[in-house]
Formats: structure tokens, sequence, C-alpha cells
């Protein structure tokens, strides 16, 4: 029965709502009966739908921003290693 | 023969160059893409450095040290934000979240919680989403680099670690302190919050429905 509830509640709750669990659905896995009611939902809303492809391709993108900052940027300047260096050894001495 | 004292801080001097052999790189970057500013993220890997010699004893080894180091790190850069800019002076409601971006991203539904004709999605190119144009690609990133700029810090700390490096759920709610639905919240905030940010810098790209 909850299955049922679960796929009624989803479908019919407002686009606001729809959102909030679009991205919670990246975070966890969704009931079964939310899952199959938000893409009843989606199958007959635009803007939801759209939403969920947006939300994807932001993940991507954002996934995409953090490969470039971590394989692509600049190492750690070799004047700032040696003075986090001697900071520590002084940190040390005392 | 040393003392118990400075025995314990040679090791604890050691893990510190280990930490800055081994991490000190990817910490230096990670610092960096969020802070944008040398002299800032030297302070922030320093801090880091120090809180991690400070709790190595609370480290319980279930996250990998390079995870949990980027969790502290996020915390003092965000920490940083709350101090320095007005990014950590936003309003923040029940759920410790800040209202203003996010409430910023709700204009386009209704009073019945659904979509207005003008906030309508667009529907997105396929072949953009497989990876698009190198320079329509580098375009988006740019513009969602500066939108993450200016997400408030208990937002940005929220989906920088979970969308920005990956890491997992349950991790990011362990390094900042969240239980589950807060995290869940958060991260809903941000991504509606970046989502409104890339609509409103890129109206061509994104353009109303209607």
């Amino acid at each position: 029965m909850s299955y049922f509830r679960d796929v009624l509640q989803a479908m019919h709750a407002p686009c606001q709502q729809q959102t909030q669990l679009q991205s919670e659905a990246l975070d966890r896995t969704l009931p079964t009966g939310v899952r199959h009611g938000l893409l009843l939902h989606n199958f007959r809303c635009k803007g939801c739908s759209a939403y969920v492809k947006h939300l994807r391709r932001l993940q991507t993108l954002c996934g995409l921003v953090g490969r470039q900052s971590i394989e692509q940027g600049e190492a750690m300047p070799p004047k700032i290693r040696e003075r986090l260096q001697t900071l520590d050894a002084q940190r040390s001495q005392q | 023969m040393p003392s118990e004292s400075s025995q314990a801080t040679t090791q604890a001097s050691t893990t510190v160059a280990r930490l800055l052999q081994e991490h000190g790189d990817v910490l230096w970057r990670f610092v960096l893409a969020r802070t944008r500013s040398q002299t800032v993220a030297e302070d922030v890997v320093q801090e880091t450095l120090l809180a991690a010699l400070k709790a190595a004893s609370t480290f319980s080894g279930q996250s990998t040290e390079r995870t949990w180091l980027l969790g502290i790190a996020n915390h003092k850069v965000s920490d940083h934000f709350r101090k320095t800019t007005r990014r950590g002076e936003q309003s923040i409601d029940a759920d410790g979240a800040d209202a203003g971006a996010f409430l910023a991203s709700q204009r386009v539904f209704a009073e019945n919680g659904h979509w207005r004709r003008s906030g309508l999605p667009a529907a997105l190119d396929v072949k953009e989403l497989a990876g698009g144009a190198g320079l329509r690609r580098e375009e988006l990133l740019a513009m969602l680099r500066a939108c993450l700029d200016a997400l408030p810090a208990n937002l940005g700390e929220v989906v920088w670690l979970r969308d920005v490096m990956g890491i997992a759920p349950e991790e990011v709610c362990k390094q900042l302190g969240l239980s589950a639905t807060n995290m869940w919240t958060r991260a809903h905030r941000a991504r509606a919050a970046l989502r409104n940010c890339i609509q409103e810098r890129d109206a061509d790209s994104i353009p109303s429905s209607t």
C-alpha cells in the first residue's frame, strides 16, 4: 500500500517539491514508489523534466570544475611549501 | 635521551611534513580554486595542516586521509568567508542554510508550487549534455566557477565537497557535522541557486520556454 501512496503523492506533488526530491535523488536512493511517482510526473511536466536534465548537467560540470582544479591546477609554489615547512620546524622547536 | 614531549613534537612535525609531501599539492589546488588568492590559500593550508595535526587522533580511517584533509580545508575556507566577506553574512534560516540565494531561485514557482510560465527551464541540447563543443563547455565552466564563488559559505561548502569533489554524501555529512536531511536540503538549495545563477548569466543558453 505504501508503494501506491508514495507513487500518488510524488506524482501529484507541486513542482517546487519535485525539484527538492530530484536533487535528493542525486544523494540517496529514493523509495521505489517515490521514484516512479517522479517519473510519471516528469512524463507530463516539461518544466520538471528539463530541471532534472539541468541538475545532471550541473553535477557533470561541477565534477569537471573539480577535475580541472585538482588535475590541471598549479602545484604549490616552492616558496610557499618552504615557508610552511619552516613554520612547522619553528613550531616543533618551541 | 629526548623527553616524551619532544618525541611527540618530533612525531607531529614528521606528520605535517608527510601530509605536505603527500597531499600538499591537492590541498593547495583545492583551496586556491575556492579562495582564488595565494595569500589566503597559504594561510588556509597552514591552518588545515595544524588542525589535522590536532585532530589526528580522531581520524577513524573510514575515509581516505585525503578526503579527511579536504573536509578540514573546506571547513577552514568557509570559516574564512564567514569572517571576511559578505558571503558569510547572509540570512540563515531554521535549517541553518542561507535563505537569500535560494529564495531568488524560487521565483520561478507560482503560489501553488508549480512552474510559472516565464520560469520554465528550457529543454537542453542532448549533444551539449554529452560534452558539447569545447568553447561552449569552457564558457559554461567559467560561468559555473563564477556562480560557485558567489554562493554563500554554508551552501558552497556542501556543493564543493559533494558535486565538485565528488565525495560521498555520508562522508560530506560527517565532514560538515550535518544530518542527512540537513545536507540534502543544503545541496538542493545550492544546486537551485547555481542553476538560477547560470540561467541569469546566460539567458541565451537556458532561455525561457515561453
